[in-house]
Formats: structure tokens, sequence, C-alpha cells
């Protein structure tokens, strides 16, 4: 209703001298395509086609359903673009990601069904089969799918996040650092005294704090860039993490 | 079912899935969250961020005000949530604000608290939220508030869904709320698009009356200007809001309101050296200068009432839209013009006014003053503009008398059609035709000119139509006539011709006739729309 996070005038795409992120590159390639739009579009739809299943599933289609009509979905977004028909959604890959899926959901009911057995091309690699076993494994409350969409989306970013923190932690060949510290994460409530942890891992208590500070801090970088990531305008981070926060905090109906 | 874990900080359910085990939200938190205030204080923002802040959910909520029915979050900010809830017992919605916990904590406060509450559950007035009940609960403080069904400019501007007209219909509901408060003795001091609801209805309400004086620094938003703390949202606060805080009046909620305002038609904010808003959208020209007297730095230099802003906007919106002026089209310099008002004075003033302002562009009430002023330098008494229906009366009264005799004379004393046509021309040419034509073009583009064109060209109807008529009565003789005049041979064919031809002048001139009568209806409908009732809604806003 009123003062809804901290304001910051217009929201909406930057210039183009923003155009390092995949969805600003995207939107900034709407009138010319380029293969590095193109490129970024289907990084973006790998990593973030399972909000849109699970969504889907939640609408009431069968697994096989939902299957289908996602590949086909990303299929028709990778070829034609459906960038012209979402204006006011350009800022943030997730929520046009969603309108136009709910639009394709709508036009290509019976197309879906026939596309399955034509053959269609596809240029992505969807694990459907992991995606169904992870969607019988959400929480079944009466949720909208709307609402299991967003959840669904924040929960794949972090696992992004996490996935690429504990790589930044292999490459540097110090994978039990990562798991031992990981906990920290979550914040000073359920961690371990810093003591345990240093004795766990054989160092002092006070390169421990450093490490954990120094795991923060990346963990954060990434967690921005990430979502950066997602939209055009970078100043709008903050208020996407926020909304990504309301989708998994409430839980409401 | 897998056995359920928790999350030993937040108590939530832990799924299998949680990434690397551990609870989202937390990790979500964390990631916000400002890991230390050096990094607060280099970043680039000069805002702090709403600091890992998660508002409680609706049930969570729910056992603190057993008297009501929380619904569900509506939003969130530094200060606080915002959810929607209902008063069973009212059997109505109201809108439930609860403070950050840890916003203020002592007793103090609490006294400040319930005093400038009282002050703000005062305010009573269509275009402001009313405070229905505040007071603690557990730990938070809370405000029970009207609840509006709709939404805050800022969700209106991001959609898109501002037009200028709109803005010139918020503006002055807005001014109404601010004088109301002002005589009241609050001052917003945070006026934001943020805060201006606007309903379903089109009604505009604002909100957070007095809440950023109220809170207190440690929970409104506030910004780090020159290790000071100031309240309020810098680029809508005044300059002496930030420089002198406590010396702030009235006047401080004007320039926050024109802020908004040049933000709703330019969709910019007034920042550095900025332009004015009709050289960068589509805007009356007069609009400039109100929207730069609420935005002048000196408290003094503003409009020193809220009342005043509504005025001059509601003026602005009434007459005809000034835009500058392309340059090269002529229109009258002050003499001519000043030559075609003057026949139309004392008697006729209203069209004399209607005239003047046709030519000259201007609004009713500019012309009117220049019409008097005409009036006055030529020493003509000023009448009380009225339109002359008697003159009209009688000269229609004379013409049928006139016109009535004439065909007497021709039917009645069985003059030849040739001659009656004739003694028609010479009466009604000069008489009626002419002046009739000399002023439609002298006041081409007024009213009044097409009025007279309407006269000229019913006049030339008649003159028309009657010989037609002379012919269908009595073809033989017309004929018999011409083939004497031009000495051409008598034959059907001639006949067939002549009759078309005199078919074909009558209905072209009755073409002409109701193409100037829907002109004429144009134009009155036109006038008429000009001068819209006051205080018209808006389009709906929609759903936000």
């Amino acid at each position: 209703m009123c003062g809804r996070g901290p304001d910051r005038g217009f929201g909406g795409m930057g210039g183009s001298h923003f155009a390092t992120t995949h969805w600003s590159l995207v939107l900034a390639a709407a009138q010319q395509d380029s293969p590095a739009s193109r490129e970024a579009l289907a990084t973006l739809c790998e990593a973030y086609w399972y909000p849109l299943y699970a969504y889907a599933r939640r609408r009431g289609r069968s697994a096989d359903d939902a299957q289908d009509l996602t590949q086909s979905f990303f299929a028709a977004l990778l070829e034609k673009h459906f960038l012209a028909t979402a204006d006011r959604e350009r800022g943030r890959f997730r929520s046009f990601l969603l309108t136009a899926f709910q639009r394709f959901l709508s036009k290509e009911h019976d197309r879906a069904m026939a596309q399955k057995r034509g053959g269609l091309r596809r240029t992505l690699s969807l694990d459907a089969e992991s995606g169904e076993r992870r969607y019988l494994l959400e929480p079944s409350h009466d949720w909208t799918p709307e609402r299991v969409y967003e959840r669904r989306w924040a929960l794949t970013l972090l696992e992004r996040v996490m996935a690429r923190l504990r790589q930044h932690y292999a490459d540097a060949a110090k994978p039990q650092l990562f798991d031992g510290l990981k906990v920290f994460l979550a914040g000073e409530g359920g961690a371990p005294a810093h003591r345990d942890v240093a004795a766990e891992l054989g160092m002092s208590e006070g390169a421990v704090k450093v490490a954990v500070h120094r795991l923060r801090r990346r963990y954060r970088e990434l967690l921005r860039a990430e979502v950066a990531q997602t939209i055009a305008d970078p100043s709008d981070v903050d208020d996407e993490l926020g909304v990504l926060l309301a989708a998994l905090g409430s839980r409401e109906p | 079912m897998s056995e359920l874990h928790r999350c030993p900080q937040c108590q939530a359910e832990l799924a299998s899935d949680a990434p690397e085990g551990l609870c989202p939200k937390c990790l979500l938190e964390q990631g916000i969250k400002v890991v230390s205030l050096v990094e607060a204080a280099s970043s680039e923002s000069a805002e702090a961020p709403a600091r890992g802040f998660s508002p409680p959910s609706a049930q969570e909520l729910a056992p603190l005000f057993p008297q009501l029915e929380v619904i569900e979050l509506l939003g969130h900010g530094g200060m606080g949530a915002v959810y929607k809830a209902r008063q069973p017992r009212l059997d109505r919605l109201v809108a439930l604000k609860i403070m950050r916990p840890g916003a203020a904590k002592d007793a103090a406060f609490a006294e400040r608290f319930s005093r400038e509450a009282k002050a703000l559950a005062r305010l009573s007035h269509p275009n402001i939220v009313t405070l229905h009940d505040f007071g603690q609960a557990g730990e938070l403080y809370y405000f029970v508030m009207e609840y509006v069904d709709g939404a805050s400019l800022r969700q209106m501007e991001q959609s898109g869904r501002l037009s200028p007209q709109q803005a010139m219909a918020i503006v002055p509901q807005v001014c109404d709320a601010l004088q109301y408060a002002h005589d009241q003795g609050v001052v917003h001091r945070d006026i934001k698009p943020e805060n201006i609801l606007v309903d379903r209805k089109g009604r505009v309400k604002i909100a957070d009356f007095g809440i950023a004086k109220l809170v207190g620094a440690a929970a409104a938003d506030y910004t780090l200007t020159a290790s000071q703390m100031v309240l309020g949202t810098p680029r809508y606060m005044a300059p002496e809001q930030i420089e002198r805080p406590r010396e702030v009046d009235q006047r401080a909620d004007i320039y926050s309101l024109g802020v908004v305002f040049y933000e709703m038609l330019t969709g910019e904010l007034p920042l550095g050296r900025f332009a004015p808003p009709s050289q960068k959208v589509q805007v009356d020209v007069r609009l400039d200068e109100v929207v730069l007297k609420t935005l002048e730095k000196e408290p003094e230099r503003r409009y020193q009432h809220a009342s005043e802003v509504k005025t001059e906007v509601e003026e602005i919106g009434r007459g005809p839209s000034v835009s500058p002026r392309p340059a090269g089209r002529a229109e009258p310099s002050g003499d001519a013009l000043e030559r075609l008002i003057l026949p139309l004075l004392p008697h006729r003033k209203a069209i004399a006014v209607d005239v003047y302002r046709q030519k000259a562009g201007v609004s009713l009430a500019e012309a009117k003053e220049a019409v008097e002023a005409i009036a006055r330098k030529h020493g003509i008494p000023d009448t009380p503009a009225r339109i002359n229906r008697r003159g009209l009366v009688v000269l229609l009264t004379g013409i049928i008398v006139v016109g009535a005799l004439l065909g007497f004379a021709i039917w009645g004393l069985d003059l030849s059609p040739i001659i009656s046509g004739a003694i028609l021309w010479a009466f009604w040419v000069p008489f009626l035709v002419v002046p009739s034509i000399r002023i439609a073009w002298r006041y081409r583009g007024t009213t009044h000119g097409r009025r007279a064109a309407l006269m000229a060209g019913v006049w030339l109807f008649l003159l028309v139509g009657l010989p037609v008529l002379n012919f269908l009565a009595e073809p033989e003789a017309t004929l018999n006539w011409l083939y004497r005049v031009t000495g051409a041979k008598p034959g059907r064919h001639d006949v067939a011709f002549f009759h078309g031809l005199f078919m074909l002048m009558a209905l072209g001139t009755l073409v002409w006739l109701i193409w100037l009568l829907r002109k004429l209806r144009r134009q009155h409908i036109n006038q008429r729309q000009a001068a819209p009732p006051p205080g018209q809604g808006l389009a709906g806003p929609g759903t936000h």
C-alpha cells in the first residue's frame, strides 16, 4: 500500500552501458538479434526452467504436459523472442518469463500436443525427469501457481548461487572449508561457536572468523550478481531481493 | 514424506531440497543485510536499504491483534509494514501499519507517540487517510487506518498510467488535503508518490500524515547527509527541510508537492537545472509558472498556501489549453482585433468576447477583460454581457413581413415570374446577403462569423429556391423567356436540363447550409466541454 521499500524513482531499463547482465543484453537486442543475446537468453532459460515447470504442474497439468509445454515454450521463446509483447515486465526476467508463459499456456494448449509428435527441435537440455521428482517434493500447501513459481524462482536462484560459491572454493582447492563454514551463511542464530569449528578444521579461531567474513562477502557478491543477471537496471537489485524474500517468507495461502 | 527439520534460527520448516541444507529464508536475508557500517557509508547510494527487516506474516501477527482479522501483508518499507485487515464488529476493511520492532523503546517516545497520534486522529478530511486507532501491541507500535482500495501514485507512474490530465485532477485534491491539515497545524513532511493513494473511484487519499515527525529518526527512512540524520525522503524534501529541519513549516509540503507534480507530468525529478514541464511533455504552458513557483528554493518565494496552488491549477484546467504558439501563424494584432470588436459593442458584448477569445486564442476570462478594456478605451459604456436576442427577433419579423408582401405582389397581383424574381433579388441581395457575407468573411474563424455565413446561406438558398418554385409552378413561362433571351430551340432535353440545373443549385446550397449548421453545433458543444464542472474524478486507476 504505502512505502514499499526504499523508493528509487523509476524502474525500467538502464542505458546501454548496463548491457553486461544477461537480461539487459537480451532486452537491448530486442530489435537486432545477436548471437551474444541469444546465448544470454539461453543461459537464463536453462537456469530458470524449473520454476516454470512447477508453475505448469501447479496449474493442473500432468507431468508429461508440463514437460512438453515448458520445452516448447522455451523453444518458441528462443526462436521468436516474445519481447515485444511484454513491455511492462521487461525490467525483471522473472516476471517477464511468467507472463510470457501464461500467455503461451492460454494460446498453445492444443498446439503443444501436436508439437510433441512433430519432432520439436530441442535447443535446451531440460532434465524433465528430475524436475518431476523435485516437484513431488514441493510442500503441498494450497498455494496459487504464481506463489509456487515465485518461491521456486527464489530457491533456484539460491541454489545457483550456492553452486557457484562451492565451485569457487573447489577451484581454490579448499572444498572442505566451504563445507565447514557454510553453516554461518544463514546467520548467527543456528551457527556453532567459532571455537568448535576452528577445532574441527584445524585452524585458529581468529582465522575462522576471517574466513567466515570472506565467505559471507563472496556470497553476497555472487547473490547480487546472480540477481542482477535477471534484471535490466542494476539499481533494482535490492528491490528484487526484497520480492524474493517475500516470496520465501510468507506462509499464507 | 521426509522428516521435517527446522531452521535453528527462524524455526521455519526445512525442505529436504533446501540449498546446501540451509534455510533459504535466512540465507536470503543474510544476503540482503549490509555486512558492516563501513560498507554502507562507502556504498554509492546514500539511502539506507531495508535492513533485513522481514515483516511477520499475517498469521504471526494475528494473535497480537485479537480484535482484528489480519488478512494479508500489503507492503513494507524501512519504517515498518502495512497489512490489510478487517474489523469484524464494524465489518469494515482497515489498514494495519506496524512499526519496525526496536523502533523506539523509551518512555519519552511512548508519550510523544500518544500525543502526536491524537493530533493525527483529529484530521478528518475526505482526502486524508483517516486514523482510526493506534497503540502498542506487545513490542510493536501500530496504527489502524482507513483502507484504501487502489494504488499509490508511484505504482501508477511505474505502470505508465498517469496522463497530464489525470495529474491536473489529482493535484487539487492533494492541495485540499494539505490546506486542511495546515489549517489544523499539521505538516506532513513526507509528501511523495508512495504516500499519495488513489482509490478506484478516483479519489485521492494522502497517507502517513505527520508520521515522519512522529516516529523519529530511528525508524523513518533516513539518509546520512553530512553525518546528520534527517527525516523524510531526500528527493522530495524542501531545501530548508534538509538544512534547518527544526524551522520547517507548511511551505515544505508545498515544495514536495511541486516535486511530485513535476514528476507526474514529465516522469523525471526536478534535479539541478531542469527544463520546465511544457518543454518536456505536451502540457499547458501556464503550468510551468505554477510548478516553478512551488519549487522555489526560498520558502518566501513559494506559494504560501496550498489553496493558492489549487486555484491556479484549476484555473488552468478550466480554460482551453494554451500551448506555446507555433511561429508563423498570422493572428490579428491588437489594432485589427479592436476594429473587429468595436462594432459589436456595447449591445453584443457576449459575441465580442467570444470573437476575441477565438481570434486571440486566450481564455474566457482574459477575453472578457480585454474586451472590457477596449470598451473603456473608446468610452463605450459597459453593458452586462447578454445575447441580444431581441434584435434578432425584430430582424426576422421584418423580413418575414416584407417577404410576405412581396409574395402577395407576385402571386396575388399576378406579376410575371421573371419580374417577381428580379424584385426579390433586388431586395434581398443588398440588404441581407451582402452584409451577411461580409461579416462571415471579416469574422471568419469565429462563431459569430459562422453564424453570419449561415444566414447568408439561408438567404441564398431561398434566392435559388424561389426561382425553382417559380419554374416548377410555371415552367412554360420561364422557359419561353429563357429561349427568347438565349435564342435556343425548345425541346424536351432543354426542360430537363434547366430543371436539373436549378435543382442542383438548390441542392448545393442546402448541403452547404447543413455543413455550416453542423460546424456551429460542434463549436457550441466544444465551448461547453471547455468548462467542465469542478471536482471531476479520474478514469479509474485499476488494480495495482
